[in-house]
């Protein structure tokens, strides 16, 4: 029936770098239907424990084997008692969830990676390789500790352009200093963003600009994660309707909601 | 008519056990098990065929439908709170006539009873809603919904005032044919006095609670967190308010009038404190969106409640904290 619950086991769970820690699970139920920008909604807290109350949503960064990987930052009650879980403990996944995702009949990509947001292309990184199409990902953070996925890129054997805005590691500056040409290169190109807020914002306008196509996975605070609460809502521009990210995304044509 | 008179001991509705354990009917309507799912905690039901088969559910009561469609309150519409969740969604819907043309005859397909949660600015639009639904085929009843704390103009005056909320409830009798239950506000002084207005005013049924009206601030950006500065307060944190709100109104009532109950039910431990508090049926809201079995959790475990005390039929449970059996 797609979607599934499951008290899946942790094969790992540790800190990265930052304020990043990579989860890993058993879930040999969930991986077959797993699409790149395709998320879980991850209980923090025990069986009917009820503070923190809601699931938290992380994006599916990778899928190996019967394992799924999560690269998730600690903020608040729900992710820090998630660092909590050791391998061997299991942990409540509800997932796949989302029902629009990157269109796939762009020659090239860009694909621009914000921090965390970096978990949110990953996988689509991994299935244009799959496809054989031409992509060029570009992964910007403030300072080299917030880099937690370069492993994860050397491991995969994926050419990346690194930005740092202190200038700690690969190029110094923002992701977006370079965005224009890379995305001008070549003919029929889409870009494919996710991260935070202000950055996504900023790639919009460049892509506004020079009127290349932009899809953006969203983030929101979410419920339930499958469409019932109605509460993790972006504005689409031409109905002047709200609709559900959980739902109708995570993955946005950029130019036709109010970011 | 004067509602404040105490009202009447009225006859018993009708309620008939079924074959199995957990089936009735009640309002005319065969139900397979006490356990639906309540409005804007299941948007229409399709979303969670996904999930599991829906006509698993004892019902479901679908979203807030008003006659105009409406667009809802910008985010952010939903805040955690220590064992609870705050919303204001404001009642985002796409219309009762779209909801009867293009959701209602793919949600009919599934053998399970459907209530209709209505919702009005005022008079006039509950009237005009209430009319479509019933004409609606695969709708076997309705909700009203007179007490969202989200609209500024709309449902908090109904909900909270005995005499207005009689006189809607009257005049929606008149409107339809179908079971009326009216579903009442926690954020009033005394919940016997708007459940009065309803009995009095002909109301089937009372849904007992809605959201309580809540607010949360975030202290880094020192101002409210939600958009719309106050919402409606669910979940486990509220359980005991919606105990003791059925338990005062089935106190004075009795069987005489149905009770569904709602209000931070997770677990059959939950549902059974509304049933025995004089619950003839609950419902299920913010549970849906953390734990989504919750529903056909709660269906088991009453079957295996029931068998363990030894009991014969649900109905035995019902309002059993008063010492008083029904059907
Ligand atoms: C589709 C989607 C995919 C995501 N993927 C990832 C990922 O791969 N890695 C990662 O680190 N983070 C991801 N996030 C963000 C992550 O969900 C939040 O950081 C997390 O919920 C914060 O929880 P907390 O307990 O630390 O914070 P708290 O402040 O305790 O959370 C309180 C409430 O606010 C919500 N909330 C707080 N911050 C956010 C946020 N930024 N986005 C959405 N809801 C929030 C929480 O879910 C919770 O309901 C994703 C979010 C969405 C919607
Ligand atoms: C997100 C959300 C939306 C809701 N929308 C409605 C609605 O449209 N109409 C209504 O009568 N009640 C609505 N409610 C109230 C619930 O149906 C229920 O009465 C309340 O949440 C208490 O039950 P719970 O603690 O099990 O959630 C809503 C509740 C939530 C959390
Ligand atoms: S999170 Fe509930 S509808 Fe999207």
């Amino acid at each position: 029936m797609g979607i599934v619950d499951k008290e899946c086991e942790v094969v790992e769970n540790r800190f990265i770098s930052g304020r990043t820690w990579l989860l890993r699970v058993k879930a040999p139920e969930i991986v077959d239907n797993i699409k790149p920008a395709s998320f879980a909604m991850i209980r923090s807290s025990f069986e009917y424990q009820y503070d923190p109350l809601l699931r938290r949503a992380f994006a599916i960064a990778d899928v190996v084997g019967d394992e799924l990987w999560f690269y998730y930052d600690v903020y608040g009650k729900g992710t820090k008692l998630l660092t909590e879980r050791k391998a061997g403990e299991r942990v409540s996944i509800l997932a796949p969830l989302g029902n629009r995702f990157f269109p796939e009949d762009y020659e090239h990509y860009v694909i621009v990676g914000g921090g965390i947001g970096f978990a949110g292309l990953s996988l689509f990184m991994k299935h244009l390789r799959k496809m054989g199409k031409s992509f060029k990902p570009l992964y910007g953070v403030r300072r080299r500790e917030q880099l937690s996925m370069l492993e994860w890129i050397e491991e995969n054997g994926f050419d990346v352009i690194v930005y740092t805005e202190d200038g700690s590691f690969g190029k110094k500056g923002l992701i977006t200093q370079d965005l224009k040409e890379l995305a001008l290169e070549k003919p029929n190109t889409a870009l494919a963003v996710c991260g935070p807020h202000g950055m996504m914002k900023a790639v919009v306008e460049i892509a506004r600009e020079i009127n290349v196509p932009c899809f953006v996975s969203l983030e929101s605070r979410m419920a339930c994660g499958f469409g019932i609460c109605i509460g993790c809502v972006v504005k689409e521009k031409e109905s002047d309707n709200y609709v559900r990210v959980c739902y109708e995304g995570p993955v946005f044509d950029a130019f036709k909601i109010e970011l | 008519m004067n509602f404040y008179q105490k009202a009447e001991r009225r006859g018993c509705p009708l309620i008939k056990r079924g074959n199995d354990i957990l089936s009735y009917e009640l309002f005319g309507i065969k139900f397979k098990n006490p356990v639906w799912t309540a409005s804007g905690c299941f948007s229409y039901g399709l979303e969670v065929s996904k999930l599991y088969d829906l006509s698993l559910l004892g019902a479901i009561v679908v979203k807030g439908l008003s006659y105009r469609p409406r667009k809802g309150n910008p985010p952010e519409r939903i805040i955690e709170t220590p064992a609870g969740m705050l919303n204001s969604i404001g009642l985002q819907n796409p219309g009762v006539k779209k909801f009867v043309e293009e959701i209602l005859p793919e949600l009919r397909e599934y053998d399970t009873v459907i209530f209709a949660n209505v919702f009005g600015e005022e008079e006039e639009e509950y009237i005009a809603v209430s009319e479509e639904l019933d004409r609606a085929d695969g709708v076997h009843g309705l909700e009203l919904n007179v007490s969202c704390p989200n609209v500024k103009k709309g449902g908090i005056s109904f909900g909270s005032d005995p005499e207005t909320l009689y006189e809607l409830v009257y005049k929606l009798k008149k409107v339809t044919k179908k079971p009326l239950l009216v579903k009442l506000s926690p954020n009033v002084t005394n919940i016997l006095d708007t459940a009065e207005a309803c009995v009095e005013a002909g109301a089937d049924g009372l849904v007992l609670i809605n959201t309580l009206l809540g607010m949360a601030i975030d202290v880094e950006k020192e101002e409210p967190m939600l958009a719309t500065k106050t919402g409606g307060l669910s979940g486990p944190a509220i359980l005991p308010i919606a105990v003791r709100m059925i338990y005062q109104v089935f106190e004075r009532y009795r069987t005489s009038v149905p009770i569904i109950g709602v209000g931070g039910i997770t677990t059959v431990q939950d549902a059974l404190q509304h049933i025995l508090a004089g619950a003839v049926a609950v419902q299920i809201g913010t549970a849906n969106f953390y734990d989504p079995y919750s529903p056909l959790k709660v269906i088991n475990g009453l079957k295996k409640h029931i068998e363990k005390k030894g009991y014969k039929h649900f109905l035995e449970l019902v309002g059993r904290a008063h010492r008083l059996k029904i059907g």
